[in-house]
Formats: structure tokens, C-alpha cells, sequence
């Protein structure tokens, strides 16, 4: 089910009435099968995969907490996650393997015998497999107990609002939650509408608009060249953003209604100065499990630097891999890494040039341009990710400095989609102005004082949605197909 | 359940009452919106636009008028047939259209108080099963702001799923929020939906003939066609709409290219049935698809399978004015 739905819209009213409605005791219950609801309107029968994991997970989870052996405690533990991995090679990875080895064989002159699966993914594979991977590394590390009640580990899984595209939430932030009685909170409902109502401006007004003139440019490649292809690449990044962190808040904000918390997975990352900054605010959810499962045991910073560089490599390839079985993607990954290992190098170099703006009180300057310049790193890295294949990624990356087609970009932007244009740029403007209001003053246009300013935000909000929201029956989050 | 009610009945009531109060606030928001959208999609329309140009007529006599999908639009060249039969014609072909959609155009041009002498409709494998075939049957957004009007309302009903038309009904301005694309407030604030194409409809009388003479083909696959009940509902409501107001009626087919016809199962056997019901109803019907007419054979006529290009029109608009030279009022 999509958020940006009418279908979604009648099944929160109705799910978050009856919540409130039932004792305390079955609404773990209406929840579960909520979810299942949720999960299942996509695509049923992918449920019995989700079930599957689930049920060896909820027993990999008790034997872990029973065992006290280290070795048998490791072997329920790779059960675990040679289920939930084995899962995700099946579904996601197998076909782009295959494919590889193809390719390699063909070069040999061999057949690839191993015919291709003919298998669609299941909706927000990736988000559901890593939060259940979370639990048993928790168990297995001794920070969470095992849960015994099968319903209640089953629903820290298919929790619906995050369900399909995160946020990737800890056993020790959620499973709690779900134990506490709720009550209705005005506060939490009234806050968490809110939120729902700001992710749908994100996502409805300007990324499924920007995506008009994305989907354009990057489905007919061959036909633009220079200026289109940046702005579409500029337009994408802010799509992305827009897109996914919307989703988020919709998460974020339909469990705050019921009085649940979940973690924060964006915090203005274009706002970010150094790339390493960048992932601390965007997807936070997803580079902290990679930071907590990954990186640390890996050796973390406290490794020779050469080891350090080569884990930030493998750590940002893996965190490529995880999008999407292409190499697009794993090039986005890897860009990222090598991003940040330059950084790294450069760090000296980087400190001393900062520190003399700044005794010529010039901070601010270096501000902006490490603004400027890691949002240009990010968004040439985001071209990877949106094009279709890495011939098409290539093809934008020669010809994005091809200055002989102002025209064309005229064309697209300003003569035929200059309603497209305008809007667009009003529609970014008003939110980048609403994000600084409301990091800068805590939140001050949701909770200000004064009805009339509060109320006429969200009334704002509302019309610029209907005015401005682009309904098309294809307009997924972006974040679904991973 | 009804405990529950009642441990939160303050919070519950003091929500539900706010929540009331600014969702009225937006409901008469948003109707004071689709007024002023609907007045101006009235005022503005956009001549480009083939069924807005259409629907800009008023007062108007002909003595001919065209009527079908893009195998009018593009394949009857009025000004040709004019000067054969020195008649005032007009071509209402809608590009991709079902008869549901002629047949509110159809209504709506009548009601504009315009004048039709003779009406010549053309059936084909596509409008006969316009679900089947055509990508987006019914453009719904172009008459949206027609909706007070009790033939198109019908017309909507039989076409779009009833979720929607019961929103458009209770909360009319989602019906410009889903075609946000056509009506965006900034066409609107800037003042008019501009041309974005050089069609002069004015000139060719309603038609769009294809210039390009590349023949363009692709691999054909067998396909079975059968009547579609809403397709055949609307074909008679054509008839019966033509009949009420006098008008006299003419059917026919237009050249198909020859090799494709092979690939159209029950095509003929469709197109002899509504032969036979026409015969019933004393209405004359020529067939222009058998794949041994001469306009069907050649592809120097064709700009595809199923539409001829400018060189195919002029011939076929000859024939035809010739064949229902004698049958026009």
C-alpha cells in the first residue's frame, strides 16, 4: 500500500481509530494484522517469505538467550543471518550474479548454464531483512532479550508505518514500545499529523514533480546533453531527498499518532559541510547499522590507516550493493568511500586553509563552499544511482560539461515545462525556508504559539498539496525497490 | 471498546472538534477552488486542444460532420471532401477516443446549438474495443469541468471507477488536483493554456493528416477482437442521438493496410454484424477494409497499419465524398 494513496488514507483512519479503540491487551494483535494488510496489498504471497524469516529469527533469538555456549551461540547466530542474507542473495542479488557470470563465461566462450529467476523482489526487502539482522546481533551481543512473544517480534519486523522503507529501527528503541499502554495524546497526535502532512508536501508536491523532468531527461539520455543533464541530476538529488525523507516522516509521523517513537533518519543532509557529515544526516538509520554492524566489528578507526581506508571502501561498496543489485549502484557506493578516504588525506590541508578564513573572520565562507562543494560530490554521485545502467551513467558524466546546449535546456525547463520549472523552484524555496524556520527555531511554524499561524501553516500545507501535488498512479517511493 | 471511549472522551472530543473545524475550513477552501478552476477552465479553453476546439463552436450549421477516433482525425481531410461535394463539413475525430467520448462531444456540440445534416461515423477493431486497445480510452480530463451536465456525469459513470466519481462528487476539486498536469495554477495565474503545437484546426476544418510518408511497421502478433458492451452501448447511443435530432446517419470502415488484416481475427465477421444491424435500421455502411481495394494495398499510402498519411487521405477522402454523395441530406 502507498502512503500517497486513498486506499492508505481510509486504512490509517480506520487503523488508528480501532487502536485507540481496543484495551491495551489485543492491540499488538490489530497491529500485526494491519501490517500483514499493509505488506500484503502489494504483493501477497510475499508474505509467507517475510513469515518464514521471522519464525527462524523469533527462534534463533530464544536460543541465543538460552545458550550459553559461545560456539553454539555463533551457530544459531550465522543460522540467522545465513537465513535473513540467503533471503536477500535469492531474491535480489541472484539474477545480477548470474548475469556477471554470464558475462564472464562469454568470454571464455561457455554458456552460463544456470538458467535466470523469474522472481519479482519483495517490497522493501532490504529494510525488513536488516531490521530483523539487528535483532539477533543485539541478542547474540547481550544488549536485548530474546522476545517471547512471537506476535510482539513478529510486529518488530512488519511494523507498518516503517515496513517497506525504514526507518531501520534497534530492538532496544521499539520492541519496548509496543508492551507500553498507550493513551491518546493530543500532543503526539497532533504532532504526529503534522509530520505525516509535511512528508506528503516532500513527497507529493516536489519530488513527484521534480521527477516529471528527471524521468525526461533520464529516459532519453541520448536526446539532452550539458545544462539538462545537471539540472536533472541537481533535480534528482533533491527529488531523492525529498522523496525518501518524506516517506520517513509519513513513518515517523502515522506512529507518533499511536504514541510510538521512531528513530530520525534525515536531518538536512545538503546542509552537510564534509561528506562524512552527510552521513550523519541522511538515512541515518541505514549508516548507523552499517557503523554498528559493520564498520566497528570490522575494526572501526582503531586500525592502521591503510586498513582503515580499505574498510571505509568496503563498508560504502557493501552500503552501494544493499540499494540495488547493479553496478550503478555499487559505483554510487564506491564513490562514496573514495569521497571519504580523499578526505581523510586531505584532512591537514582542509584544516589549515579553514583556520586561516577564520583568523581573517572569514568562516562563513568556508562554510558555504564546503556546502557547496559536497553538495556537487553528492549530486555527481547521485547520477550513478538514478541512471538505468552504467552505459547511461557514463554517457551523462562525458557530456555534463558540454556547453552547446543551452537551448536544449531551455526547451525542456523554460519553453515547454516552464510551468514545470517555476513551480518547482517556488516549491523548493518554501520548503528549504520552512526546514531553516523549523531546525533553526524548534519547530517554530508547527508550535507556534499564536492558532492562527499554526493552523494556517497546515492550511497552507494542505492547499499547496491538492494545488501543486502531481497524483500519478506510478509515483512509488524510489525507496520501495530496495 | 466503549470504556475506552470514555477514559479519553475529553482529549477524543477536543480533537475531534479542531480536527472538524479545520477540515470545513478546507472543504470550502477547496470548493471555492474548483468554482474558480471550473470558470476558468470555461473562459480559457485551450483551441489546441481538439475537443476544446470542438466544443468552441457555437450557433453553427453543417451539413456534414465526421465522427470516430484518429482514424477520422487523421485519415478524412474535410476541405477535399468540401470542395467534392460543396458542402459545409467538419471533422469531430477524437485522437485515441472511445464512442463514449464521441458521443458526450457529440452531445455537447449539439447543445451548443449547433446544426449537423448528416453524421459519418467510422467503426474500426479499436473503437468497437476501445479497452482493449487504446491505451487511455476515455479523456476524462478534458470534459472534467463539465461535470453539472447530466450526459456527461453519465457518460463518467460508465468510465471511470465509482470511488472516484463519488470523490468528484462530495469533493469536486480532486478531480483538478489528479490532472494537476493540465490544470496547473501557474497556466492559470499566467493566463491561458498556451498552444504548445502549430495545428490550425480552423483551417483543416478539424483534421490532422500525416505529412511523413515512411511506412512504419512492427511485428504483428494474431489478435481475436470481440465487442465491448460499453463500446457498443455508446455506438448506439450515437445512432439514437443522430435519429432524435434528425440527423441522417452514414457508417463506414476506413482502409486498413492489407497484410495486417490477416492478423485480426473476428474483425470481419465484427464489421459484418454491425452491417446487419445498420441494414435493420435502414442505415447505409460502406466497408473500405477489404484487403482487395486498391486503397488498401499500397504502402507509399500508409503511415502505419492502421492510418494512411497525406497521400492515402487524399485518395480515401475522395472516395468517400464520392460514395456518400448521394446519400448526404
Amino acid at each position: 500500500m502507498l502512503f500517497n494513496s486513498l486506499t492508505f488514507l481510509v486504512f490509517f483512519v480506520v487503523v488508528t481509530g480501532m487502536y485507540f479503540l481496543l484495551p491495551h491487551r489485543y492491540r499488538w494483535f490489530l497491529l500485526l494484522l494491519a501490517s500483514c494488510f499493509f505488506y500484503m496489498f502489494f504483493k501477497p504471497v510475499y508474505i509467507l517469505i517475510l513469515f518464514g524469516t521471522i519464525v527462524i529469527d523469533y527462534y534463533a533469538g530464544i536460543k541465543l538467550e538460552e545458550i550459553q555456549d559461545e560456539k553454539k551461540k555463533k551457530f544459531f547466530l550465522i543460522l540467522s543471518l545465513i537465513a535473513n542474507i540467503g533471503v536477500l542473495v535469492v531474491f535480489k542479488y541472484f539474477n545480477f550474479i548470474n548475469e556477471n557470470i554470464s558475462q564472464v563465461l562469454v568470454h571464455v566462450g561457455v554458456q552460463n548454464p544456470i538458467p535466470f529467476l523469474k522472481i519479482l523482489l519483495p517490497i522493501g526487502l532490504s529494510f525488513h531483512t536488516f531490521q530483523a539482522m539487528s535483532y539477533t546481533i543485539e541478542v547474540y551481543r547481550g544488549n536485548q532479550k530474546a522476545e517471547r512473544h512471537f506476535g510482539i517480534y513478529a510486529l518488530y519486523v512488519m511494523f507498518y508505518p516503517q515496513l517497506v522503507a525504514g526507518p531501520i529501527e534497534r530492538p532496544q528503541n521499539i520492541i519496548h514500545q509496543f508492551y507500553e499502554p498507550k493513551k491518546f495524546e493530543y500532543n503526539n497526535v497532533s504532532a504526529g499529523l503534522k509530520q505525516m502532512l509535511w512528508g506528503f508536501f516532500k513527497k507529493v508536491v516536489i519530488a513527484d514533480r521534480l521527477a516529471i523532468g528527471v524521468d525526461e531527461v533520464y529516459n532519453h539520455l541520448d536526446s539532452y546533453t550539458g545544462i539538462a543533464l545537471i539540472l536533472a541530476t541537481v533535480f534528482f538529488a533533491l527529488q531523492i531527498y525529498c522523496d525518501f525523507s518524506g516517506y520517513s516522516d509519513i513513518a515517523i509521523g502515522a506512529a507518533k499518532v499511536m504514541g510510538f517513537t521512531l528513530m530520525a533518519n534525515f536531518n538536512r543532509p545538503y546542509a552537510s559541510r564534509s561528506i562524512s557529515e552527510f552521513w550523519t544526516r541522511w538515512h541515518i538509520s541505514l549508516s548507523s547499522w552499517f557503523k554498528d554492524y559493520l564498520y566497528i566489528p570490522l575494526g572501526g578507526n582503531r586500525v592502521k590507516v591503510s586498513r582503515l581506508y580499505f574498510n571505509l571502501f568496503i563498508v560504502f561498496m557493501i552500503s552501494g550493493l544493499w540499494h540495488g543489485a547493479s553496478w550503478t549502484f555499487i559505483i554510487w557506493g564506491a564513490l562514496h568511500g573514495i569521497y571519504l578516504i580523499f578526505a581523510l588525506i586531505t584532512k591537514n590541508i582542509g584544516v589549515r586553509i579553514s583556520d586561516f578564513f577564520k583568523k581573517l573572520k572569514l568562516s562563513f565562507l568556508v562554510n558555504a563552499f564546503n556546502i557547496g562543494f559536497v553538495f556537487a560530490l553528492i549530486t555527481f554521485a547521485w547520477l550513478f544511482f538514478r541512471a538505468k545502467t552504467t552505459h547511461d551513467a557514463f554517457y551523462v558524466v562525458k557530456h555534463l560539461l558540454d556547453i552547446h546546449s543551452i537551448n536544449m535546456a531551455k526547451d525542456i525547463y523554460l519553453n515547454n515545462g516552464q510551468d514545470f520549472f517555476v513551480t518547482s523552484i517556488f516549491v523548493i524555496f518554501f520548503m528549504e525556508v520552512v526546514q531553516y524556520i523549523n531546525i533553526n527555531y524548534r519547530n517554530l511554524l508547527f508550535k507556534y504559539p499564536s492558532a492562527i499561524v499554526r493552523w494556517g501553516f497546515c492550511f497552507s500545507l494542505i492547499i499547496m498539496i491538492c494545488v501543486f501535488g502531481v497524483y500519478h498512479n506510478d509515483s512509488e517511493f524510489i525507496y520501495f525497490q530496495f | 471498546m466503549i470504556q475506552n471511549l470514555f477514559i479519553f472522551s475529553f482529549k477524543v472530543k477536543l480533537f475531534i472538534i479542531k480536527i472538524s473545524i479545520f477540515s470545513v475550513i478546507i472543504l470550502l477552501s477547496l470548493t471555492v477552488l474548483d468554482n474558480f478552476y471550473t470558470k476558468y477552465v470555461f473562459s480559457h479553453k485551450n483551441l489546441c486542444e481538439k475537443s476544446d476546439w470542438i466544443l468552441n463552436h457555437h450557433d453553427e450549421n453543417f451539413d456534414f460532420a465526421f465522427i470516430g477516433n484518429s482514424r477520422v482525425l487523421h485519415m478524412i481531410d474535410i476541405n477535399v471532401i468540401e470542395k467534392k461535394t460543396r458542402r459545409k463539413g467538419i471533422n469531430l475525430g477524437l485522437r485515441g477516443a472511445n464512442f463514449s467520448e464521441n458521443y458526450l462531444v457529440l452531445d455537447q456540440f449539439l447543445k451548443s446549438s449547433n446544426k449537423i445534416k448528416n453524421l459519418i461515423v467510422e467503426v474500426n477493431m479499436h473503437n468497437l474495443n476501445a479497452d482493449k486497445q487504446l491505451e487511455y480510452p476515455f479523456h476524462d480530463y478534458n470534459y472534467i469541468h463539465l461535470l453539472k451536465d447530466s450526459i456527461t456525469r453519465e457518460v463518467f459513470y460508465d468510465n471511470e471507477p465509482n470511488y472516484k466519481m463519488f470523490l468528484w462528487k462530495y469533493l469536486p476539486f480532486v478531480r483538478y488536483m489528479e490532472f494537476s498536469n493540465h490544470f496547473s495554477l501557474y497556466k492559470i495565474l499566467k493566463g491561458g493554456f498556451e498552444c504548445k503545437t502549430s495545428d490550425d484546426f480552423d483551417a483543416s476544418k478539424g483534421s490532422k493528416i500525416f505529412n511523413e510518408k515512411v511506412f512504419k511497421t512492427e511485428k504483428q502478433n494474431y489478435v481475436y477482437w470481440t465487442f465491448n458492451e460499453n463500446d457498443k452501448n455508446y455506438l448506439n447511443k450515437i445512432i439514437d442521438l443522430a435519429m432524435n435530432k434528425n440527423i441522417n446517419l452514414i457508417f463506414y470502415t476506413g482502409p486498413i493496410y492489407y497484410k495486417y488484416l490477416p492478423f485480426q481475427l473476428n474483425y470481419t465477421k465484427m464489421i459484418g454484424e454491425i452491417k446487419n444491424n445498420l441494414r435493420n435500421k435502414n442505415i447505409s455502411f460502406f466497408d473500405f477494409s477489404n484487403p482487395q481495394n486498391n486503397l488498401c494495398r499500397d504502402t507509399a499510402d500508409f503511415s502505419d497499419n492502421f492510418h494512411m498519411n497525406i497521400s492515402g487521405v487524399a485518395k480515401l477522402s475522395l472516395v468517400v465524398a464520392d460514395s456518400i454523395l448521394q446519400l448526404l441530406k
